[in-house]
């Protein structure tokens, strides 16, 4: 089966889904109105559920996203929630470096002036610019 | 709109305070351009949120001059590189590399810096000439002619942007239904919060687009990422000194492509969706066809590079005809434009000339302005950019999510702006790595809000009588546009698919 395929019915899975449990459970019934709260809402799922259904039909060439790659970007993508938590718990200014040096040492960066500029730098000029200059705050 | 209003908003945005923004706005746009992998998109999504201490027009004046300077910068890698900063910029490379390795790479970077800014001037113009009379035909539309216009601008672009228009419409739908959360419009009360009292305002709006437009796009660029270390060609001092510039019989001899290049950017700018990329093939293809030594083009002519940097430039100002006259993004810059106009507490759309002429005014003013610095930035800083072409992607991508972290905290106020951003970011991803069109469901999103008001107050027009459409001749006819232009780019596409496995 096609990713096409697939994520057509994920899509199609994900409408139904939105359709009978999470739309009616997350909006208010209200009795007036042409366009009630969940209107709007249950149109889009439906048309989610069709085109889904649609979508994975059989059919011509499909974009298949290689694995390796998904997995990388997952990592990333991971690595980026740790830096939210990590910032709740340690602040932008111990958080932000970590997080840089981090994130070019997983990419493969090696050579100490760019992983000091990354790490260092970046993270203390974005704090400059933030919080004397714009004076707003980080967390 | 009387001519006082006019003079003072252009009054408003020549002084110095805005120069300097322009300036300031163009010479980042021209370095992030310059950064493979960032393009001027992403420079914007990320730039809005540090725009919010400043006044309206120096802080649209910046945005515009970060847009305007990034069209140009993705040219620079790829002439000097092979590598387009910007998806439009690859149209670039095909000619502006092979003059780069003959030895040229300054004069090729100038053709493209001279072309962006002749053809971002032309759409500028149209763009100043014919939005005010649209919008005063835009303000003669009532709720059920706005409804059916955004159905209209939906069915184009489902159907001209990806790879096809079913993923398009699914992309369109997401949007919507995104765009349903928090306080619904007609009864104020709140829907899809999931406890969250932070989504009672809706999903943010910068969090959703920096998250789809950029954060997914850094982490797409990292997982490809393979740690080397990019070959530049070094723009010195050293050769013929005619190799370093462009004459004006050159120029000139370029004009009617440049022209050409710049019609086909701003007729495709105006139309939403279609974006600059087509826009510079489009011209390159036709430049190629009007050339009487068509065998050169792809080996370093500079009629090439012409025609390409005029059009994916022009498609900018002309992008903003839609958004100005009927308050409909005509793409993702558009779009971010408008979630930069709301921030400051503008609705962008026809009642803005009524409401903020002097504004809009002072917005054509800083285009006009950033025009002229980007011509000077570029001339000045051209052999610089051309060494910022190297610089390591580990490290410009740590900068720009750091950048993304910091900006959407501080639009958001809160580290559950940053957690909905990488939510989305998420999804962007793996949207773009399906093939779902990302810039639609952007766009839909933008514009859900204001579908599901014109709506409502449709049904309530109509009664709930579906022959009341009748009475509304231009509503009728923009949905029978709809229908025919999904069933035609449908159509079309079949086609071309078919083509291609004949091919194949």
């Amino acid at each position: 089966m096609t990713a096409n395929r697939i994520s057509g019915l994920l899509v199609a899975l994900c409408g139904l889904l939105l359709w009978l449990v999470v739309i009616p459970a997350n909006t208010e019934t209200v009795g007036s109105g042409w366009i009630r709260p969940d209107t709007l809402p249950q149109a889009c799922a439906v048309a989610l559920i069709g085109l889904g259904l649609i979508q994975s039909l059989p059919r011509g060439r499909s974009l298949e996203p290689t694995g390796a790659e998904v997995l990388r970007a997952g990592l990333f993508a991971a690595l980026a929630f740790l830096a939210v938590w990590a910032m709740t718990v340690a602040g932008f200014r111990l958080a932000a470096p970590a997080f840089a040096l981090a994130l070019m040492l997983l990419v493969g960066e090696r050579r100490p002036g760019w992983l000091a500029v990354g790490a260092v730098g970046v993270p203390a000029a974005i704090w400059l610019t933030a919080v004397p200059l714009l004076d707003r705050t980080l967390p | 709109m009387d001519f006082p209003t006019i003079l003072a908003g252009l009054g408003d945005a020549f002084t110095l305070t805005n120069l300097l923004f322009v300036v300031a706005g163009v010479a980042v746009g021209q370095f992030v351009g310059a950064l493979p992998g960032i393009g001027p998109v992403m420079a914007i999504a990320i730039a809005i949120p540090f725009t919010f201490v400043l006044d309206p027009l120096p802080a649209i004046a910046f945005l515009v001059g970060v847009m305007k300077g990034g069209l140009f910068g993705g040219a620079i890698p790829a002439i000097l590189i092979n590598t387009p900063g910007t998806p439009d910029a690859a149209a670039t490379a095909l000619d502006g590399h092979p003059l780069a390795r003959q030895g040229k790479p300054a004069k090729a970077t100038k053709i493209a810096l001279y072309a962006s800014v002749t053809g971002d001037t032309f759409s500028d113009l149209v763009l100043i000439t014919v939005s005010a009379p649209l919008a005063v035909l835009a303000l003669k539309l009532g709720p059920v002619e706005i409804c059916a216009l955004i159905v209209f601008a939906f069915s184009v672009m489902a159907g001209l942007v990806g790879e096809s228009m079913v993923k398009g419409l699914i992309a369109a739908a997401f949007g919507l239904l995104c765009a349903t959360v928090g306080l619904d419009p007609e009864h104020g009360t709140p829907r899809l919060y999931f406890g969250y009292f932070e989504l009672f305002d809706g999903l943010p709006l910068t969090a959703v687009a920096i998250g789809t437009l950029a954060v997914a796009e850094i982490f797409r660029r990292l997982a490809a990422v393979g740690g080397d270390v990019r070959s530049t060609i070094v723009t010195d001092r050293a050769g013929d000194p005619a190799d370093r510039r462009v004459s004006r019989a050159e120029y000139w001899q370029c004009r009617f492509t440049m022209l050409r290049g710049a019609l086909i950017g701003t007729v495709l700018g105006a139309i939403p969706g279609i974006g600059s990329t087509a826009a510079a093939f489009m011209s390159y293809a036709s430049a190629q066809q009007a050339s009487s030594e068509p065998e050169s083009f792809g080996t370093g002519n500079i009629h090439g590079v012409a025609a390409t940097e005029s059009a994916n430039s022009a498609v900018m100002g002309a992008n903003l005809i839609p958004l100005l006259a009927v308050g409909i993004p005509g793409s993702v810059s558009a779009a971010l434009l408008i979630s930069a106009f709301k921030i400051h507490g503008i609705q962008p759309g026809p009642l803005m000339f009524e409401q903020q002429g002097r504004l809009v005014y002072g917005l054509f003013g800083a285009m006009l302005m950033a025009n002229a610095m980007n011509l000077a930035v570029g001339q000045a800083s051209l052999r610089f950019w051309s060494r910022v072409v190297a610089a390591p992607e580990s490290v410009i991508f740590a900068a720009a999510l750091l950048l993304c972290f910091a900006g959407v905290y501080m639009a958001t106020g809160g580290l559950f702006g940053v957690t909905v951003m990488l939510i989305f970011a998420v999804i962007g991803y793996a949207m773009t790595a399906f093939g779902y069109p990302v810039v639609v469901f952007v766009i839909a999103f933008f514009l859900g809000e204001q579908f599901e008001r014109s709506l409502s107050q449709t049904l309530v027009i109509l009664n709930g009588e579906p022959a009341a459409l009748l009475g509304h001749p231009v509503a009728v006819a923009l949905l029978a546009l709809s229908l025919v232009t999904a069933w035609w780019l449908g159509w079309h596409r079949r086609q071309t698919r078919a083509d291609d496995t004949d091919v194949g």
